[in-house]
């Protein structure tokens, strides 16, 4: 799990844990996480724990019955680069579901459905491991190419099928999620101005040559 | 009601040409959907409709009243039946490609012919792809009530999904019975409403023959509940339009409500009531709008001869607490008039007297031509003879009726 060569001129990675990046949870824009085929509403939003919580088995994000497919799509508040996702997948006991299989990823899109999903070519995909060989903890993936995830304002992931489709389609269980890069601090914001029919003289003040005040 | 881009779809089979709704199926389908574009334009400034019929489109999601409502008023009738999983299909894909990707996305879906060739099973699965989506979809039943009514419930059902208890559901599925104006209905029902609290009002509107509840009437959520939801200073005529049918839909009710206390307590008089009951029957089965030409012209003359008439058998009757009291009620109160007259009544009811001349005078009071013999007021006048013959004083009533005028 190499960090991907870049040059690193300007910024230094002394504020990170390790390469794998800092937690973007403060940089996720909560109020427009959506889920689609979430069985229960607002599921998606929950599964993106605090990086504390990531062992607990609940909340969790199940699709509908019969129907293995999930379309996370997660907008930040700034432009960020995301480096690696961290999943878990915990089933609690009674509940019916399979851990994810195959992950699309996409970005910069938010008007993404299933149909379109399936078809676009994703900006990166991920081949899970299988959930026998890793029972505790989180695993993280590195997203590569990781040109195409800097920068980004949302990123969307499209679990397209689980470990479960020898039989009947079970649904798909995620009890954590988690997205690790860096911030980059810029925001997309309207610029804030102030518009005046006739100037006020005392805010316009500017410093002249002798220093007399020359107003506008 | 946020923003929400609305796809509305109109069955244009030849089932609409059916008049069990007046005019036409069709025309007050038309009227109907008129309705919808009207609440959700002006419910918020970027919301967004469409319409389609049956599987082909009209007109794509647009904020253009004037082209939406140019597209509604020229639909032909196909001969095809329409097929309802396709058109949900079209609609959509019409949502998909809507250009302000920002709002919700909502389906109407307006059925007045048999879905015979559809299977609940491809219905459920239409329901299913709606939820994966996040389309909702509400659905108004006009017509062929009962062979589509599992169907559609099937439907709906499907497209909610797994319902938490507390929360609203995002799909409805509206019943328009027979004779009734479907604009009506639907103007307080939770399509327009946006489900909040729709649903006391949806089933008070939709069973308005059979309830004798109150629930329909009042607990408005705007204020323009009066009004049937619309807003008087838009559409004023509309507004007032509704706001009769819902004090006449009100005084109907309360005339039931005193119809069944009559029938319960037993008279004799309930003898010749009872020939008025069927005929109030047959009215409450009727519409609110539609004009039953006898029994409606009865309701409106009665509503204005009323008050003239009680004066008259009360002052003929030479008793005191004058029915006049009540006539001269404002309407708003008859409500809480005729709810304490008939507290009352069942209390003096319980007693049972059954002095002679109490019946011979609610026999001829029925036997007056134009006189609704279960009206409250007349029974407080007759109720309150019953008490004079108990007591066997006699008041002087004239002089106590004047007084009170």
């Amino acid at each position: 799990m190499q960090g991907l060569p870049h040059s690193c001129d300007g910024h230094t990675h002394d504020t990170e844990d390790d390469d794998l990046g800092q937690s973007l949870r403060p940089q996720i824009d909560f109020a427009l996480v959506t889920c689609l085929n979430e069985e229960l509403p607002n599921a998606g939003k929950s599964v993106l724990k605090l990086h504390e919580d990531r062992l607990s088995p609940e909340p969790y994000l199940k699709s509908n019955e019969d129907d293995p497919e999930l379309l996370l799509h997660i907008p930040f508040t700034e432009a960020v680069t995301v480096k690696t996702i961290a999943l878990r997948t915990h089933v609690p006991d009674g509940i019916e579901g399979a851990a994810p299989r195959t992950l699309k990823l996409f970005t910069n899109r938010d008007d993404l459905d299933f149909d379109t999903a399936r078809d676009m070519e994703a900006q990166g995909t991920l081949e899970l491991v299988p959930p026998e060989h890793f029972v505790e903890g989180t695993i993280d993936y590195q997203l590569r190419p990781g040109g195409r995830f800097q920068n980004i304002s949302s990123l969307t992931i499209f679990v397209q099928d689980n470990f479960e489709f020898d039989n009947a389609d079970v649904s798909t269980l995620l009890s954590y999620v988690g997205i690790k890069g860096r911030g980059s601090g810029q925001k997309r914001m309207a610029v804030e101005t102030v518009y005046e029919t006739r100037g006020m003289k005392k805010d316009h003040k500017v410093k002249g040559e002798f220093g007399a005040q020359q107003m506008l | 009601m946020p923003l929400e881009s609305c796809m509305i779809l109109l069955d244009n089979s030849e089932y609409m040409r059916n008049g069990d709704y007046i005019p036409t199926r069709l025309e007050a389908q038309q009227d109907a959907a008129n309705l919808l574009v009207g609440a959700k334009t002006q419910s918020h400034p970027e919301s967004t409709v469409g319409i389609s019929a049956g599987t082909e489109l009209l007109v794509s999601p647009t904020e253009d009243v004037g082209k939406i409502l140019n597209a509604l008023h020229g639909v032909p009738l196909k001969s095809l039946g329409s097929d309802v999983t396709a058109s949900v299909q079209v609609a959509s894909l019409a949502l998909k490609h809507r250009r302000n990707k920002n709002g919700s996305q909502r389906i109407v879906l307006f059925v007045g012919s048999p879905l015979n060739g559809i299977e609940s099973r491809a219905l459920q699965k239409a329901g299913r792809q709606l939820k994966k989506n996040n389309v909702s979809i509400d659905v108004v039943a006009m017509g062929e009530l009962e062979a589509n009514e599992t169907k559609l419930q099937e439907l709906v059902d499907a497209a909610n999904g797994r319902v938490i208890e507390g929360q609203e559901r995002t799909c409805h599925l509206v019943t328009i019975p027979s004779g009734v104006l479907p604009s009506d209905v639907l103007a307080s029902s939770p399509i327009v409403h946006g489900g909040a609290g729709g649903s006391a009002f949806a089933a008070s509107a939709a069973v308005a023959a059979a309830q004798a509840g109150t629930a329909g009437g009042g607990g408005g959520g705007d204020g323009f509940a009066d009004f049937g939801g619309v807003d008087p200073n838009m559409d004023p005529e509309l507004a007032m339009a509704l706001r009769v049918s819902m004090e006449e839909e009100r005084a109907r009710q309360e005339r039931l409500a005193a119809q069944q206390q009559q029938e319960q307590s037993s008279q004799t008089a309930a003898a010749s009531g009872n020939g008025e009951s069927s005929g109030d029957a047959e009215m409450a089965d009727g519409a609110v709008a539609a004009p039953a030409p006898a029994s409606a012209a009865m309701d409106l003359g009665l509503s204005e001869e009323e008050a003239l008439l009680q004066q008259a058998l009360a002052m003929s009757m030479n008793e005191n607490e004058p029915a006049a009291a009540s006539s001269a009620a404002p309407p708003e109160e008859d409500d809480e008039a005729a709810a304490m007259q008939l507290a009352l009544q069942m209390s003096m009811n319980a007693e049972a007297s059954s002095a002679s001349t109490s019946e011979q005078v609610s026999e001829l009071v029925s036997s007056l031509p134009g006189v609704n013999a279960n009206d409250p007021a007349i029974q407080s006048a007759l109720k309150n003879l019953k008490k004079e013959e108990k007591d066997g004083d006699k008041k002087d009533g004239d002089k106590k009726k004047k007084d009170d005028k």
